[in-house]
């Protein structure tokens, strides 16, 4: 037998989890090879330590480790769902990035006490004197068939939350875009198609990683209420100095 | 297993539906039939209890979340390795690629032939498969203590038959090589005869 054939059947023997040293084939090549003889001695030896090899036990709580790490997967649905968020709100955050930016005077938060709603500025008329858009009752803007313009009053807000949403939208292009006006019905719509009394999820209940988007979300879903024309929450009335009778405080 | 048998017991097939239905006992009673071969490889390949502890966690906790996606034609266990050895492969790599092994025999000792020897010799190959390639330390591994045909290494590592066993003769080779260094062939020769 030549070496390259004893190597062959070496391996041979091996791919079938045999023991080389048992085969007479390659002892007897092996007597008269002294390169093969360390070759089949170093093999047996290899297969000596691999039968002695020992393996530690895991811990005893392994599996009761193992059933704490695990988290039921989300259903299909649910992660659907929070990838709507998601998407949704990364779309509303540019919204709100892009739109003054589109206007082209930028956008500032009017952080006054009664009215902290979004006031974007015209981007064509920069003079103070110009009307703003105000999100709770879009101004009547001057136009060609109404140059006069006349100012919102707030007693023609409307009190019914479901209105028509291009009853809202001034028709001057001058003053608005037509994609603002779009957007302006767009979401007026989805607006409508919500009942004022649903809340959203709330943001613990959404899984960590998700939350800052989610908390972004209801951020900018609450700012673009306030800036649509029918969107803006009703600040909280005071209760009417009810004085019971009998009583001369107030507060009691 | 003989040919025509079904690659999957029915017993089997049945824990993983109560698996699939969110039973505890049943990941509790899966977990504990599979620890031993996952733990197993965990430690050949990582050489550390507790690194091995913490992938073979990870491991069923990964064969937990995604046995909906276990082809139940397919045999279970070369799956399940498939998954504790990327764990594995995974953990190496956040350990810099280099095997933390502590020296288990200084020198091989040259006294009466007794079961240390052969200890101590089993400490050496351990030593060994530490130093050669992750891929042929897996296939090695799976083949020689596993007993998985070479057919169900390839389908657990997604590689050709042909690639195994080129896998495992390298490895096999380059573990003789290093044994060869170490002095542990030459010395251990006698003592091994005597055990």
């Amino acid at each position: 037998m030549q070496c390259d054939k004893f190597e062959a059947r070496l391996h041979e023997l091996l791919d079938r989890r045999s023991r080389p040293e048992r085969d007479d084939v390659l002892r007897a090549h092996a007597l008269s090879c002294p390169e093969c003889q360390q070759v089949l001695e170093a093999q047996e030896l290899l297969f000596d330590g691999l039968e002695f090899f020992e393996c530690p036990e895991p811990s005893p709580d392994f599996a009761g480790r193992v059933l704490s790490q695990y988290q039921p997967p989300q259903p299909v649905t649910n992660r659907i769902r929070t990838a709507v968020i998601a998407v949704g709100a990364v779309a509303a955050a540019l919204l709100l990035l892009v739109i003054p930016m589109l206007r082209g005077g930028g956008g500032q938060f009017d952080n006054g006490a009664s009215n902290s709603s979004l006031v974007t500025t015209n981007s064509v008329n920069t003079r103070d004197d110009q009307p703003t858009i105000k999100p709770n009752a879009i101004e009547n803007i001057p136009s060609p068939s109404n140059p006069v313009g006349l100012i919102a009053d707030e007693s023609l807000a409307r009190t019914s939350p479901f209105v028509d949403a291009q009853d809202e939208i001034p028709a001057d292009d001058n003053i608005l875009s037509s994609e603002y006006r779009e957007l302006i019905a767009v979401w007026t719509e989805q607006l409508n198609l919500i009942p004022s009394d649903q809340q959203m999820e709330p943001v613990d209940q959404i899984s960590g990683g998700l939350r800052p988007i989610a908390t972004s979300f209801s951020v900018a879903i609450n700012l673009l209420r306030r800036t649509l024309p029918v969107g803006k929450e009703q600040p909280p009335q005071k209760p009417q100095a009810g004085i019971l009778p009998g009583s001369a405080d107030p507060a009691v | 297993m003989w040919a025509g048998d079904p690659p999957v017991s029915d017993d089997l097939r049945q824990l993983v539906v109560r698996c699939l239905a969110g039973e505890q006992t049943a990941m509790m009673q899966l977990v504990e039939r599979f620890r031993g071969p996952v733990f197993g490889l965990c430690y050949r390949m990582l050489g550390q209890r507790q690194d091995a502890e913490d992938a073979a966690q990870e491991t069923f906790v990964r064969v937990l979340k995604s046995l909906a996606r276990w082809d139940q034609e397919r045999d279970f266990e070369p799956w399940l390795l498939a998954i504790a050895g990327n764990r594995c492969r995974t953990a190496l790599a956040r350990r810099g690629r280099r095997p933390n092994v502590q020296p288990l025999i200084d020198n091989v000792p040259n006294g009466a032939p007794d079961m240390q020897a052969a200890q101590n010799l089993a400490e050496e190959v351990q030593r060994a498969l530490q130093l050669i390639r992750e891929e042929y330390r897996q296939a090695f591994v799976l083949f020689h203590e596993h007993q998985l045909s070479y057919a169900e290494i390839g389908e657990a590592l997604g590689c050709p038959l042909g690639t195994v066993k080129t896998w495992v003769h390298r490895a096999r080779s380059e573990l003789i090589q290093r044994l060869q260094q170490r002095g542990v062939v030459q010395e251990s020769r006698y003592a091994m005869r005597q055990v």
